[in-house]
């Protein structure tokens, strides 16, 4: 205990140079911390996107086997579920803890209107969900489901179009068989986007998306869970794929794919090997009735952990580097410190401190030092933070990477113990030559130094 | 008064549906029109080709695109290459079967595809290219048939309905000459009957291909009538018919051009 409070007294003697490199130190803390904090809610952003575009980040999907109507003709796989409440159940019966889950027809085209034409990704929802109607930020108009084949589009697409509520538009899409088709749609609201990604998607209701499309009344292609915690959507995905397994030993019109499968032939890519499983090039794949395939959103895109972990290493080899450069300056600074305090060390010594306490006193000052500039750059970055995420950002390209128009800075309460644990050891070992070289010093040599 | 109701209901679509289908003899005749303008083309064996692409969408300026294609029709091979704009020469595909590869010169990697994927949002449809002797057979009824005029040629107006979920429309309509059976104009409509995309051929070509006498469309517009204003025009040049050698089918010849 006397060694840190003299440590803490040692630190007030020279206030300018401690004060130097407790800045030195802050700013490298800092530079981490923000950089840190910006790539983690740049990718995090990034994910959500992608998350809200696939409508969550534990995805089911129904397919069937159409074999052909014609003896040169080719199998075809069609998005088909029939059942609505089927995965829902199983859902509910797993008790998996969920944000929101939505199931719905998903459509791909173009929005035609006076010439312009638009590319859409079309989601069939019930528009009586209360979730996805208080997600909507209406810029004009809302929801009307009176209109038959009423459409709700981005902002972004209503300007490329230059169209109105009340605008009828084509779509032009495909049937679920593959097929050309089109449908007169009436524009009933049009909604702010806040990214390139959500500004194509549009909204109708489900009934009159699987009306356009010839999807079977009642039935959807898609069934979605937002998770709450992200972290168990392998977990959520292996358990939903198991309980549907079971089901398919019962009833052969059930089928499910195997994610530990897909995970044994693609380890690095689970959603291409899923894929590989209803391949309709082999005919043994076949099966009768649906085969639910349950992926995760990593299975998808599995590029997303890996630029997670890439940001991650990049960031904590930015740190190391930082910390390395200012642990030279602070090993240089208490060689220095050592030649300085020679004769107070030996006054001490001869006192009876032992070469341990010497040791411990030189380590904790700059231990403590290091720790008060480390504090000092968190608290710095967190308020650059702020700052920054207030500033409206209105470049297109950064759109993947916002949140509403703006940064988000992510910080993980674990990754900042880590750099402190990373900071302290690094300081005791740059420190560690100048405190051995105190803690051996005889007394009486040291007091015949002369400066 | 209820049943009189009923009975005009019921006949008018008993007559319905027989005035949309027509005789059996009529029916083969129209395939054997169909099957004739297929067996006509000179597209069999190999044969390479430059084609010309303007794109025109309203708004917007005129895309010249032009593409060598070289193509062996009986393996489903096919080796594109991408020769303007000059930003993107020598960009090439190469298909074999239903499988394609994209190939970029720059980072020099092949991407690999589906021809369903590869066709996208074009005006060219699977069926365009996909299409055997038995197609029409297959996968239509025929609709309706009748003799007409366009500009100045004599046509045959068929029009088939999709009886299978092979075809990428529900109806067509196909005006081919009387004297020689060449597609001249083609309409594709949606099953609520609204035309979707309208082909022109105005121009073919007779070609002597291996002792035999073959057409070849040389210029042909696709329309797409939901956008009017969008269409694109293709022209065909530079046509040659001699075998191609294996290489050509194979990525390394993609990499070697540049």
């Amino acid at each position: 205990m006397k060694t840190v409070s003299l440590a803490l007294r040692n630190l007030t003697r020279n206030k300018r140079r401690n004060a130097i490199l407790a800045i030195a130190i802050a700013f490298g803390f800092f530079v981490v911390t923000a950089i840190d904090g910006l790539t983690t809610g740049m990718v995090g952003n990034l994910e959500n996107q992608i998350t809200q575009l696939i409508g969550g980040n534990v995805i089911a999907q129904g397919l069937e086997w159409l074999n052909p109507d014609t003896p040169g003709g080719k199998v075809k796989l069609v998005n088909i579920v029939r059942d609505r409440d089927y995965i829902k159940n199983i859902v509910d019966e797993l008790n998996i803890k969920y944000e929101y889950y939505s199931c719905f027809t998903m459509s791909s085209g173009n929005a035609i209107f006076n010439g312009k034409k638009s590319a859409l990704q079309l989601y069939g929802r019930d528009l009586n969900e209360k979730m996805l109607r208080d997600s909507f930020q209406f810029t004009s108009g809302g929801v009307d489901l009176d209109v038959e084949n009423g459409l709700i589009i981005s902002d972004k697409i209503a300007d490329s179009l230059n169209v109105r509520v009340g605008d009828e538009i084509i779509y032009s899409t495909y049937t679920v068989y593959g097929q050309n088709t089109f449908a007169d749609m009436t524009i009933t609201g049009i909604i702010k986007s806040n990214s390139f990604m959500n500004s194509m998607q549009a909204y109708a209701d489900i009934e009159d998306v699987n009306k356009i499309i010839e999807m079977p009344e009642g039935g959807y292609s898609m069934f979605s869970i937002y998770l709450r915690d992200k972290k168990q959507q392998t977990k959520a995905a292996n358990a939903i794929e198991a309980r549907i397994r079971k089901d398919s030993e019962n009833n052969p019109e059930i089928n499910v794919t195997s994610r530990a499968l897909a995970m044994k032939t693609h380890p690095t890519n689970i959603g291409k090997g899923i894929e590989k499983q209803i391949d309709t090039k082999k005919p043994e794949n076949e099966w009768k009735g649906v085969k639910y395939g349950v992926e995760t959103l990593y299975d998808e895109i599995p590029q997303i952990k890996t630029v997670l972990n890439i940001v991650h290493i990049i960031t904590t080899v930015i740190l190391i580097v930082i910390l390395l450069i200012v642990m030279v300056g602070v090993s240089n600074t208490y060689r220095m410190v050592l030649y300085e305090r020679i004769r107070e060390i030996g006054t001490m010594r001869a006192l009876g401190m032992t070469g341990k306490d010497t040791r411990r006193v030189f380590t904790n000052e700059a231990v403590i030092l290091c720790v008060i500039g480390a504090l000092a750059g968190l608290i710095f970055a967190a308020i650059v933070m702020a700052i920054v995420h207030c500033i409206p950002i209105g470049n297109e390209a950064l759109s993947f990477f916002l949140k509403k128009g703006h940064f988000t800075f992510k910080m993980s309460v674990l990754s900042i113990v880590i750099q402190y644990i990373i900071l302290i050891v690094l300081t005791s070992l740059a420190v560690r030559g100048s405190a051995k070289q105190a803690a051996r010093m005889s007394p009486a040599e040291a007091l015949r130094t002369v400066k | 008064m209820k049943k009189i109701l009923s009975f005009i209901a019921v006949t008018t679509l008993f007559v319905a549906a027989a005035t949309a289908q027509v005789s059996a003899d009529l029916a083969e005749k129209c395939f054997k029109i169909m099957e004739q303008s297929r067996e006509i083309q000179a597209y069999h064996g190999d044969y390479s080709a430059t084609i010309s692409l303007v794109v025109e969408k309203p708004g917007k300026p005129k895309e010249n695109l032009q593409y060598k294609i070289f193509e062996r029709t009986e393996n489903k091979l096919m080796t594109i290459v991408q020769l303007f704009p000059e930003a993107d020469k020598g960009k090439g595909y190469l298909r074999n079967d239903d499988n394609i590869w994209s190939y970029d010169p720059i980072s020099r990697k092949f991407t690999h595809t589906s021809i369903k994927e590869a066709l996208g949002d074009s005006d060219v449809k699977l069926d365009d290219i996909e299409q055997n002797e038995k197609y029409w057979r297959e996968n239509y009824d025929v609709f309706s048939y009748e003799e007409g005029t366009l500009g100045k040629y004599p046509v045959d107006i068929i029009v088939l309905q999709a009886k299978t979920k092979e075809p990428s429309y529900a109806k067509t309509k196909y005006f081919l000459r009387k004297d020689i059976p060449l597609v001249l104009k083609q309409e594709d409509y949606s099953g609520s009957d609204r035309l979707m995309r309208t082909t022109l051929v105005p121009k073919w070509a007779k070609v002597e291909v291996r002792g035999k006498t073959g057409y070849v469309a040389t210029q042909a517009v696709l329309r797409d009538e939901l956008n009017k204003g969008e269409q694109t025009q293709q022209v065909i040049s530079d046509l040659t018919f001699d075998t191609l050698p294996d290489k050509i089918f194979t990525k390394a010849y993609l990499e070697g051009l540049n």
